[in-house]
């Protein structure tokens, strides 16, 4: 096993360096099952997005804001999104219990072991956060500033970016110490709904901050000092040569943050890391007597209903895609953290007064929000249904006589739709209701739902594979988020589309009629394109 | 099989199989690792479109009635992967309706099977704490479920205890004295030679020897198919080879002691 006894305080150097140089040829090289993939990693596909992201919320800051703040929105920004990409992409990785089974019969010790973890999250930090955080620091020259706040901002904004990282590390480490492994898991999923929400709840809201604000100094606010990427602002204006005392114990709070990370927190966690791998294992080994599943009543009716399906590969595919959602780690982790975006843009409607009725004119804010969770929601879900980390099970889509496989992802869809995608409808309904008479808000509510539904039905344009058959590779996940994020600002038309459109009963009618009727033309279609392409595709 | 041949780039997999197994056989498929049993079977099966050649199986030709074919046979791949997040009562039940079988036969045959492998007790808990031979019998039992004409096992015996090993082979028996055909592919030689009616040895993607296991002795004068085996897939002599390796083996390690 990993060595747990005298020898596991020791680091082998030669031994941290081939399991990085591994894992890193593992990360790069990703897994191409099948020759219709992308050719290109995902991780350099995200390191491309956020050099772009980066560009755009740095062009959008330096206009107004002060170097301060500039730095502090950056420092915000990127810090948030850095951890969040550890906690979508590493989730296995920090600790995974499996570990055991590849590497615990060699002679590695647990120091060593866990150093090589860390170190393979910490490069991927550094390279992702430096896409993220290189152009900003020259777009930071246009704040009026000297040179040296390029290499500054740069240096320090990876320390931060390492911080936060590392801060994630812990929080894995130290969970797992309190809670039972097959609980931790759950929890994870709450989390990463809680940090999506944060993210994109944060990356709409810098273009809605004011002037003042932009122009203020650390006097502004104590917050500040509860909020680590202001520390490391803090220690930028340091380095640039403003002593302001302020800037002074933020920056030092940044120092001993840091300290504390990898000189205290880590020598302890590295010499446990054995003892936790076998505490997981126990968590799945010693669970002897498994919950046992019963149908349930809702189980059974909806069974009746899929019957009444003539193709059997629909009610296949929703058998598998409801408990796929319900128990298969990597499809909830790729799932559920979605869902924080629809809530976030929620969220940002009610603070921007935008629960407005949109039939006697105030459309801009409701339609928006109900366009972002249309998009977001139903198009990342179902086009993350694909993976699983049980993929290699696939094989059993193509030994099996199915007529129609695209109805398989049909029915995968409506289990998306049933299980995920209406009960949000719902909550959005409920909320409306609370705000405008309850007939338009139940309206504007199926509107809403229709155009969702000409999104669901182009979703399978971009499907290529059986559900469930293709293993995540890292960066995929936050490409995939990113990638949306990107596409917001597009969306713009639509929502002024339907802002003229409510103006006129008649027109929405017709305008909805013709949705659904889009909505099916391109279902069709999209059901020939997926039987062609899934009849052809080799098995993993 | 008439010519059936697969090709990936410049390296044949599978070059030119002629082969006619009938009913009611079990004919062990054997051959070295990269041999192409797996393309052969990949291809039967429906997962991989052959290059040239044809096949038929089951009556149905491999390439124009593929459905058919898929809709007739059996597969237990040597992965033995399977959705471990589900209990074996959902994977079985999401396999037969694959299989568009009637639920009610799907709740009938998974009870059989639960109660055939001992898995009664196990059918609501989702596998991912199941040992390998455990997993292996849903797997198996996946293949069976549908009643299918021909069988293709990879391997069927992975993780299997001795007890499940014998009651495997018992099956695989009477399932050929009823006319099924079964394709075992293995490399333990010594239940290929205690099972199968006929065995093919493939090799560099051909086929190499055609027969029962003794006529496959008799015409290389040896008294195992082991032997057979080696004799057909290695020109080298296998015991001088394994004597010299070991040798460099214990020579460098005291050359290091010292």
């Amino acid at each position: 096993m990993i060595l747990s006894g005298p020898q596991k305080n020791r680091a082998d150097k030669k031994q941290l360096i081939i399991l990085l140089k591994n894992s890193l040829r593992l990360d790069f090289r990703g897994r191409r099952p099948s020759a219709r993939s992308s050719r290109v990693s995902p991780l350099v596909m995200t390191m491309v997005f956020y050099g772009i992201m980066g560009l755009s919320v740095s062009a959008t800051l330096v206009t107004d804001a002060s170097p301060f703040m500039y730095s502090l929105l950056l420092l915000s920004y990127s810090m948030v999104m850095m951890v969040f990409a550890v906690i979508l992409e590493f989730g296995h990785s920090i600790i995974h219990p499996d570990d055991k089974e590849i590497l615990g019969f060699r002679p590695v010790s647990s120091r060593t072991y866990f150093l090589s973890r860390l170190g393979n999250i910490l490069i991927f930090v550094a390279m992702t956060g430096s896409a993220l955080t290189l152009l900003p620091s020259l777009v930071g020259l246009g704040l009026g500033v000297k040179w040296m706040f390029v290499p500054v901002f740069y240096g320090v904004s990876l320390l931060g970016n390492l911080a936060g990282a590392a801060m994630v590390v812990l929080f894995y480490t130290t969970l797992l110490r309190l809670v039972p492994y097959r609980r931790f898991q759950n929890v994870l999923a709450g989390a990463q709904i809680a940090f999506a929400f944060l993210v994109f709840f944060s990356y709409q809201l810098i273009p809605r901050l004011g002037r003042e604000f932009l122009n203020a100094g650390p006097e502004i606010k104590t917050w500040l000092y509860v909020w680590p990427p202001a520390w490391f602002s803090a220690m930028i204006q340091v380095f640039m040569g403003n002593h302001n005392p302020d800037y002074w114990i933020l920056s030092s709070l940044a120092v001993g943050l840091t300290t504390f990370l990898f000189v205290v927190a880590f020598r302890r966690i590295s010499m446990q890391y054995a003892s936790l791998i076998s505490s997981m294992q126990q968590g799945d080994v010693s669970d002897d007597e498994p919950e046992r599943l019963k149908e349930s009543v809702f189980r059974i009716q909806e069974g009746r209903l899929l019957n009444r399906f003539r193709h059997p590969e629909v009610q296949a595919g929703y058998f598998i895609a409801v408990r796929m959602l319900k128990r298969d780690r990597s499809v909830k982790m790729g799932v559920y953290p979605i869902l924080g975006m629809p809530l976030a843009f929620f969220a940002l409607t009610i603070l921007d007064g935008g629960l407005a009725n949109p039939f006697s004119g105030g459309v801009v804010g409701t339609t928006r929000i109900g366009i972002m969770m249309l998009f977001f929601v139903m198009a990342v879900v179902v086009m993350g249904m694909i993976y699983s980390q049980e993929w290699e099970a696939s094989w059993i889509f193509h030994v099996s006589p199915l007529r129609s496989p695209g109805h398989l992802i049909q029915g995968v869809k409506l289990a998306v739709l049933f299980r995920v995608v209406i009960p949000l409808y719902i909550l959005i309904g409920v909320v409306y209701s609370t705000q405008i008479p309850l007939l338009d808000a139940w309206l504007y509510t199926g509107s809403l739902l229709i155009e969702g539904l000409v999104v669901f039905s182009a979703v399978s344009l971009a499907i290529k594979s059986f559900p469930f058959s293709q293993p995540r590779e890292r960066g995929e996940r936050t490409r995939r988020i990113t990638v949306l994020l990107l596409v917001v600002p597009l969306l713009g038309m639509i929502i002024l589309i339907q802002h003229f459109v409510s103006r006129s009963f008649r027109a929405w009618v017709l305008m909805h009629a013709g949705l659904v009727l889009m909505a099916f033309v391109i279902e069709r279609g999209a059901l020939k394109r997926l039987n062609r392409v899934l009849r052809t595709v080799d098995p993993v | 099989m008439k010519a059936l041949t697969r090709r990936f780039g410049a390296t044949t997999a599978v070059n030119g199989v002629d082969l006619f197994v009938p009913p009611g056989q079990i004919l062990g498929y054997l051959g070295p690792n990269g041999a192409g049993k797996t393309t052969t079977v990949k291809m039967l099966t429906g997962m991989l479109e052959p290059s040239g050649g044809s096949a038929t199986v089951a009556g149905y030709d491999i390439r124009r009635q593929s459905l058919d074919v898929k809709r007739n046979i059996g597969y237990v791949p040597e992965s033995g992967a399977l959705y471990q997040s589900l209990t074996p009562f959902e994977y079985l039940q999401f396999v037969g309706q694959l299989y568009a079988m009637d639920e009610k036969r799907i709740g009938r045959r998974i009870e059989e099977f639960g109660e055939f492998f001992e898995l009664q007790n196990h059918l609501q808990q989702t596998m991912d704490s199941f040992s390998k031979g455990m997993k292996q019998k849903v797997v198996i039992a996946s293949a069976l479920m549908h009643n299918p004409q021909v069988l293709f096992l990879d391997e069927p015996l992975n993780g299997l205890d001795a007890n499940a090993a014998l009651l495997l082979k018992k099956i695989m028996r009477n399932l050929a004295d009823e006319g099924k055909t079964i394709f075992y592919c293995s490399h333990i030689l010594e239940v290929v030679e205690s099972l199968c009616d006929r065995v093919v040895i493939i090799h560099k993607g051909k086929v190499a020897a055609d027969g029962s296991v003794k006529e496959l002795k008799t015409m290389n004068q040896r008294s195992s198919l082991e032997e057979v085996f080696s004799r057909l897939t290695r020109s080298e002599d296998l015991g001088e080879l394994a004597r010299a390796f070991s040798r460099r083996i214990t020579s460098e390690s005291k050359e290091e002691d010292e």
